[in-house]
């Protein structure tokens, strides 16, 4: 089948009304979205959202029965045709990592240059570069069951760029790595990512790791894309209790009265409000809430209160730490109805 | 994608034609057989050498499986509990050795004029019949409970389970009744199936232990029919006999689990646990039992195959080499070759069918042939002798083309279930990543999947050769003039009575086969060290 461009060149990587079905079972439903080059979009769902089977559908793994996938301005699926994942330019980084035993990690990340048709001693140079730079290129000549979990998803993402293809799919890309390494692996992304012009489509179920990292974030959930928007916005506006929840810490206040809102400050109510713990002013205000416990998160303290619209954790500035019992005083600075 | 390719059809078409010469047309030609002389087969059957075969079998298959059930398990769990490596190679290591060895290991051992009865004056008044034949088939099959059982506890973690039972205030005893042995259930009733199976297809053992003393299984019944009888209705009592196995066995593939497949090999697996004093004693009565079962009897057919006379006491003054000399005919040396060749064809054929079948397995029709090999394993070897011999008689008759037809059928299973394993222990990602980093399937064949399967390839082949280069069953029923098997040329000696060159013989055997099937069983190769730095 001859490739069909879209006309649509400005997005490297784009996807319209994609629907996967295993069998009768839609997995995945009317995903629509895109990725301009050097910028990232984050798939952000629970397990079992559709993160992973439309990556899978990015890359070719599966076929679509609607809608369609194209890359480079090339549609590469649509219902009926799926273009193999070799002749794609996209790079995979499995969830499950997926090194070949049989290979060093050197061989590993080495193969898909090989596979680009680069000379041995070139791939060998690239390869070591890449090891290098997620931080393992003294464990080249080992073979995966040789090192760690962390040391072989470092060896992956390596892998996945190697032929410095035009997108990388990344499934959980750091799930296994501690967090300054996956700082580590989220620099040498960005840094590929800037001097290559890739675009990255990220799947993580971290609110961390999906906001910190995306231009634009894609809330999955139940198969469907549910919201698409920067990461700001999702966080200052979720929308719903659900995707605040699954973007940060969330509280949630019923508020029945309005006039309650007067000594509590919530805007725009009466209903149910959603608050960011950095949303309320503690020690301020004419309300009074009761601490329930509070936890040392080392730049701040997080503080359970018990309130009468139910409960709220907040967020203080050490050294405050107040401890269980303590009534306290608060007030809303910010919140936004729950839309539910 | 592109989903159909040339070979499709020519892989399709070598496995239907390989079924069918191997498995299909034989036990057709045998059921014809029976269909059309009914009224003797039948008659057949209610013969009274029939009955009492049949219920010699019986009895021997039923004891077989309560005594290698137990040996067995009894190793699994404490080799799990006590970690101890020697002791699972020492449960396994029966296996390796031919069973008809072993039966003539014995009867070095412990029969008049044996070992100990040379050196201590004892002797075992029973060794011949049924109780000796039953403990013998015994100590073969009980490394093959072993190993299923062994797997089992591994796959459920059983010892983390049975400490949480014990944490819980479970005794020793309620541990093993509530938690270990539901878990293993279902691996005792396949282990003790396919004992069943190799108790019932068992022709080396009955020969050697249970003739002397009169006493018959269904196996020595067909051999004794088929080659020495002039009684026309011998070959119909043959047929009879061999269509009731191929009924029972056919009952019973259902229950057998699959002996090979996804059945972790524990040496060297084995986790670290908590070593307690019952345990010890327990390994110190499983060391004994090898001791007397395994140990004893090979120094005394070793023994028996180096000292110059029998009644000659076993000191290194009275030792020679020239049994071995005198054992290794033209005929042994000839013998030998047809064994070595018959297996070296067998296992290459039974992995490349095994290969192919695992190809195919995917689609409906693959899943249905998957089960014929399954099948025939379950099937008495002699019953697929004979089915052989009726099916493509007197063309093959007394070739080795014929004994290598029985062998692919009987050992195919043994190749394509490791191979299968293998295919699904792949991690499919394993594949896709190969694919987006730019190979296309034939690439993804030669470099990933290739490579990754070549351990299984080699154990497979190894498995069906040493298979394959003892077995007797089959080609004790099928050899002719020029078509002996090593196996049956060393039983033909004993039984002219030459028991220092059917030693000399057998020890050679052994060495070969645990030479070969060593590595393969206890897994020894280079390990690699696992480093878990950050």
């Amino acid at each position: 089948m001859e490739d069909a461009p879209t006309g649509r060149h400005d997005a490297v990587i784009e996807f319209r009304g994609v629907t996967v079905a295993y069998g009768r079972h839609e997995v995945l439903r009317e995903a629509t979205g895109s990725v301009a080059a050097g910028t990232t979009l984050t798939l952000l769902g629970p397990s079992g959202s559709g993160k992973t089977t439309l990556l899978n559908a990015l890359a070719g793994f599966v076929g679509v029965v609607e809608g369609e996938v194209a890359i480079d301005g090339v549609v590469r699926s649509s219902p009926g045709r799926t273009d193999p994942p070799d002749s794609r330019n996209v790079g995979v980084a499995f969830q499950q990592i997926a090194l070949w035993p049989h290979m060093t990690l050197l061989e590993n990340v080495a193969f898909p240059l090989r596979q680009a048709g680069e000379r041995r001693a070139a791939c060998e140079q690239i390869a070591r570069e890449l090891l290098d730079r997620v931080g393992i290129g003294d464990l080249g000549d080992r073979f995966p069951s040789q090192v760690s979990g962390g040391q072989q998803q470092r060896a992956g993402v390596a892998r996945a760029i190697a032929r410095r293809p035009a997108v990388y799919l990344l499934d959980e890309p750091t799930a296994h790595l501690d967090a300054p390494l996956r700082s580590d692996i989220q620099r040498a992304l960005r840094l590929e990512q800037r001097e290559r012009g890739a675009a990255i489509v990220m799947a993580t179920h971290d609110p961390s790791d999906g906001l910190a990292f995306a231009d634009t974030v894609a809330v999955l959930r139940e198969g469907r894309i549910t919201r698409t928007d920067t990461p700001e916005a999702v966080y200052d506006d979720p929308g719903d209790e659900w995707t605040a929840r699954m973007t940060g810490t969330i509280s949630v206040l019923r508020v029945a009265d309005p006039t309650d809102l007067l000594l509590i400050g919530g805007l725009p109510g009466p209903g149910s409000l959603l608050v960011r713990p950095e949303w309320v002013d503690v020690g301020e205000g004419a309300a009074v809430a009761t601490v329930v416990d509070s936890w040392f998160r080392g730049d701040h303290v997080e503080a359970g209160l018990d309130t009468a619209w139910g409960s709220l954790t907040v967020r203080l500035p050490r050294p405050d730490r107040p401890a269980p019992g303590t009534n306290v005083r608060w007030r809303l600075r910010r919140s936004v109805p729950t839309g539910d | 994608m592109r989903s159909r390719r040339p070979w499709v059809a020519v892989r399709w078409g070598l496995l239907s034609v390989t079924l069918s010469v191997v498995i299909g047309y034989p036990v057709i030609r045998l059921g014809v057989e029976v269909l059309t002389n009914f009224a003797d087969i039948g008659a057949s059957l209610v013969h009274h050498a029939s009955i009492r075969a049949f219920a010699n079998t019986a009895v021997v298959a039923a004891a077989t499986a309560v005594t290698s059930l137990l040996i067995g398990t009894a190793g699994a769990v404490v080799a799990q509990r006590t970690g101890s490596r020697s002791l699972a190679a020492a449960m396994i290591s029966p296996i390796l050795i031919p069973p008809f060895v072993s039966a003539l290991s014995w009867v070095d051992a412990y029969a008049g004029g044996g070992l100990t009865d040379d050196l201590f004056g004892v002797r075992w008044a029973r060794l011949f019949g049924p109780i000796g034949v039953t403990l013998s088939i015994a100590v073969n099959a009980a490394p093959v409970v072993f190993l299923i059982v062994s797997g089992s506890l591994a796959a459920h973690r059983e010892s983390d389970l049975v400490e949480a039972a014990r944490a819980s205030g479970a005794s020793a005893v309620v541990a093993l009744r509530s938690v270990t042995l539901p878990l293993i259930r279902r691996a005792l009733v396949g282990s003790g199936a396919v004992v069943v199976v190799l108790a019932a297809n068992a022709y080396g053992v009955p020969a050697v232990l249970g003739l002397p003393a009169g006493f018959d299984t269904i196996t020595t019944l067909i051999h004794r029919e088929l080659a020495f009888s002039a009684d026309a209705a011998a070959f119909n009592r043959a047929v009879a006999l061999s269509m009731v196995l191929m009924i029972l066995a056919a009952a019973l593939a259902t229950r057998v689990e699959r002996p090979t497949a996804r059945t972790p090999v524990p040496v060297g697996g084995l986790a670290p646990h908590r070593v307690h004093s019952r345990h010890r004693r327990s390994a110190a009565l499983l060391w004994g039992y090898w001791t007397a079962a395994v140990l004893v009897p090979l120094v005394a057919l070793v023994l028996r195959a180096i000292v110059r006379a029998p009644g000659l006491d076993p000191i290194p003054a009275h030792w020679t080499l020239d049994h071995f000399r005198t054992a290794w005919t033209s005929l042994a040396v000839e013998a030998a070759t047809n064994s070595v060749l018959l297996a070296v064809a067998a296992a290459s054929l039974c992995v490349l069918l095994g290969g192919a079948l695992v190809t195919v397995r995917t689609t409906r029709l693959g899943r249905y042939f998957e089960t014929v090999p399954l099948a025939s394993f379950a099937v008495p070897g002699s019953a697929l002798a004979v089915a052989a011999l009726l099916a493509y008689s007197p063309r093959l008759r007394d070739t080795i083309a014929l004994v290598l037809i029985v062998y692919v059928g009987k050992f195919w299973v043994l190749a394509h279930r490791p191979l299968a394993g293998a295919v699904d222990r792949i991690p499919v990602e394993t594949r896709l990543a190969a694919r987006a980093s730019g190979a296309n399937e034939r690439e993804v064949l030669l470099r990933i999947v290739g490579p990754m399967l070549r351990p299984a390839v080699t154990g497979a082949w190894v498995l069906v050769f040493l298979f394959a280069v003892h077995e007797l069953t089959m080609s004790v029923l099928l050899f002719g003039p020029g078509s002996e098997t090593l196996a049956t040329v060393t039983l033909n000696l004993r039984q002219l009575g030459d028991s220092a060159a059917t030693s000399a013989l057998a020890v050679t055997m052994t060495v070969g086969v645990v030479a070969l099937g060593a590595p393969l069983f206890f897994g020894w190769k280079t390990r690699r060290r696992v480093v878990t730095t950050p």
